[in-house]
């Protein structure tokens, strides 16, 4: 009997216990066998190592069982894991689709930012053109609820505007509103179209520019949509419920509101400034302004904010004259006049704007003068950089000392 | 326009005498640099310490003093200040004091941090001859009781206690030789060798490390006046 041969059988997991029996009582008598058997052991388990750690490709797997004309039996076909298999399991696809959905989300919010800055048309007021919008129940049956409250806040302001919105908004306006109550337009242009009838309508399209002008020439505006109709049906004027417009609450305001909130802070700054600094607070160099408009050109109002001032200033302190230096932060206060040059306007994207303040902080008064410019983000939402020169005035028992200083800042402002 | 400028300057003006807060008090860190000065020579011999560093009420004069080593005359705001000895962040000692515009001084602290006791001299250093050194000692050693100090430029048998000092005295050699006595018995034999026109003060001190059983150690400072 070949002792070598049945060891190999044996490792493999082929050999017969009777058999297996013999060879073991064989090798407790055999030195040079149980060598053997030590060393296919020992080979046997590097081999097993080598294969757990070699992962053949699937594609040298079918080529093999091709050229030997055989299939891939099933088992390797899916225990093998495809490159395909193994880059979804990878770290880099996760971070690639993490980004992806990021840049998906980004694209979306921004449609959809877009979408809802478009529900509300800009109004050409000179247009004295008849009105279309959405109601939902009707002026014989309110259906006033908390919702419909809300909407009907934010819509009071725009309700106006909507009903002498343009011609060309009207034939551009699409809605798709479910149980919307429309005035609808004849699409064979006539010129009884709109009413304020209430239809119970899926999808109403105005497409025809021609017809609806005409249409919308003599028509005057229903009450249950003008200002005076605020007292009565809340439910006629509110907008059919969905979340964009709780959203245009939120984000969009009014776009041509006359009062204009400004957040903005530092960047950094141009000044002396101290080895030592003040403990500041989270919202040293940050500021807010509330400006009302004047026209489009020009905004008045008023700032408020922290923010450090440098001060250097002699003092007698008994005998000695002390010079001293130091940066404490202040709250400041100030009325602000903003003036937006539209002659210099960038595009429809850009508005230089210089802005001069004259207020005070416990220390002394304080001049501001703004220069910078504004991005244009939606109607009611806008982003600015700009740089400001800063002076602070104060005095030390009737020596007066001024400070200077310039900061590069930038913020948002919002139309309430 | 002349009414918005009205309004503006009467807002200003307003703020002005109405800004409700003395600067020189607000409740913030400040640098504050005095317009006069006078000089103070430091010696550290606080022998339980590495190093000292000195606070005044116009900031850090040194920082990190070792023991047993001095500083030269360092600007120091002169009328009512403090003195304020750190041993790294802890401080140990505090004394206000008051100092004459353009005047020397020389600052000693002895003895242990805990159990400080301290020098302060005014340094008559300006009417010195330049033609010759001086040369003076200043007893610093806080733990004994009475050192004699003998020297050519001093009177014989020359007893000093704590604090005691002499009189800047021009010395007659080069070479001098300083000898300390505790006891009748000699404790050190110090030899300093002087140049015309300049000043020293000889500070014996307790140092730890010192051989001697009294721990007697001196340090030589040659005083530049700046």
């Amino acid at each position: 009997m070949n002792y070598r041969e049945l060891i190999y059988e044996y490792l493999d997991g082929e050999l017969d216990p009777v058999i297996e029996e013999k060879l073991f009582a064989e090798m407790s008598l055999d030195q040079e066998l149980r060598d053997e058997f030590s060393q296919q052991v020992k080979i046997n388990n590097f081999a097993l190592q080598d294969m757990t750690a070699m992962q053949v490709p699937s594609e040298t797997t079918a080529a093999v069982f091709s050229n030997l004309g055989f299939t891939i039996p099933p088992s390797i076909a899916t225990n093998t894991p495809t490159p395909f298999l193994a880059f979804l399991k990878s770290k880099r696809f996760a971070k690639a689709s993490l980004s992806l959905a990021a840049l998906i989300l980004t694209f979306i919010s921004g449609w959809w930012m877009s979408s809802v800055t478009n529900t509300v048309q800009p109004i050409d007021e000179s247009q004295n053109t008849a009105c279309i919008m959405e109601t939902s129940g009707s002026a014989n049956k309110p259906t006033s609820n908390s919702a419909n409250l809300l909407k009907y806040t934010y819509s009071s302001h725009s309700i106006a505007k909507h009903t002498q919105m343009a011609s060309t908004d009207l034939a551009t306006t699409s809605t798709n509103r479910t149980n919307s109550n429309s005035i609808t337009n004849n699409e064979n242009a006539n010129n009884e179209a709109i009413s304020d009838e209430i239809v119970d309508t899926e999808d109403i399209v105005i497409n025809d520019e021609t017809a609806l002008k005409e249409a919308t020439q003599n028509v005057t505006v229903p009450q249950m949509l003008s200002y005076s109709s605020l007292n009565g049906n809340v439910a006629d004027f509110s907008f059919s419920g969905n979340e964009n417009q709780v959203f245009d609450l939120i984000a969009n305001n009014n776009p041509d509101s006359d009062f204009e909130t400004t957040l903005y802070t530092r960047g950094f700054r141009i000044a002396n400034e101290l080895p030592v600094a003040d403990d500041k607070s989270f919202f040293s160099g940050s500021s807010i302004s509330l400006m009302y408009k004047l026209n489009d050109e020009h905004y008045i109002g008023g700032d408020f904010g922290e923010d450090e001032f440098y001060q250097e200033f002699y003092y007698q302190n008994g005998e000695q004259n002390v010079l001293y230096k130091q940066a404490p932060n202040y709250y400041w206060g100030a009325v602000s006049y903003k003036y937006l040059p539209h002659f210099l306007r960038i595009g429809n994207f850009a508005q230089p704007y210089t802005k001069l303040s004259v207020g005070g902080c416990k220390a002394g008064a304080i001049g501001k003068a703004q220069i910078g410019l504004n991005f244009q983000i939606n109607k009611s939402l806008n982003a600015f950089i700009g740089g400001e020169y800063n002076t602070l005035f104060f005095n030390i028992r009737r020596d007066f000392y001024t400070s200077h200083k310039f900061e590069f800042l930038y913020g948002i402002s919002i139309n309430l | 326009m002349s009414i918005i400028k009205n309004i503006l300057s009467l807002i200003v003006v307003s703020l002005l005498v109405i800004s409700c807060e003395c600067p020189p008090s607000a409740n913030t860190p400040q640098v504050l640099t005095p317009s006069e000065y006078a000089n103070i020579c430091f010696v550290n011999t606080v022998h339980n310490t590495y190093s000292i560093s000195i606070d005044t009420k116009y900031g850090y004069v040194y920082e990190n003093l070792l023991f047993r080593r001095h500083t030269q005359y360092e600007k120091i705001g002169s009328g009512n200040n403090y003195l304020n000895l750190k041993y790294n962040i802890f401080e140990f000692y505090r004394v206000p004091i008051k100092l004459e515009k353009d005047t020397y001084y020389t600052f000693i602290p002895a003895g242990s941090a805990d159990q400080l006791k301290t020098i302060l001299l005014k340094d008559k250093v300006r009417d010195l001859d330049k033609n010759h050194s001086h040369m003076r000692v200043i007893n610093g050693h806080s733990y004994l009781p009475k050192l004699r100090v003998a020297s050519g430029f001093l009177p014989e048998k020359h007893i000093m206690s704590f604090g005691d000092v002499t009189e800047f005295k021009a010395t007659k050699n080069r070479s001098e030789y300083v000898r300390f006595f505790v006891e009748d018995e000699q404790v050190l034999n110090l030899q300093v060798q002087t140049d015309p026109g300049k000043t020293y003060s000889i500070v014996p001190f307790y140092n730890p490390g010192e051989k001697n059983i009294y721990g007697l150690t001196v340090a030589v400072i040659e005083l530049k006046i700046p």
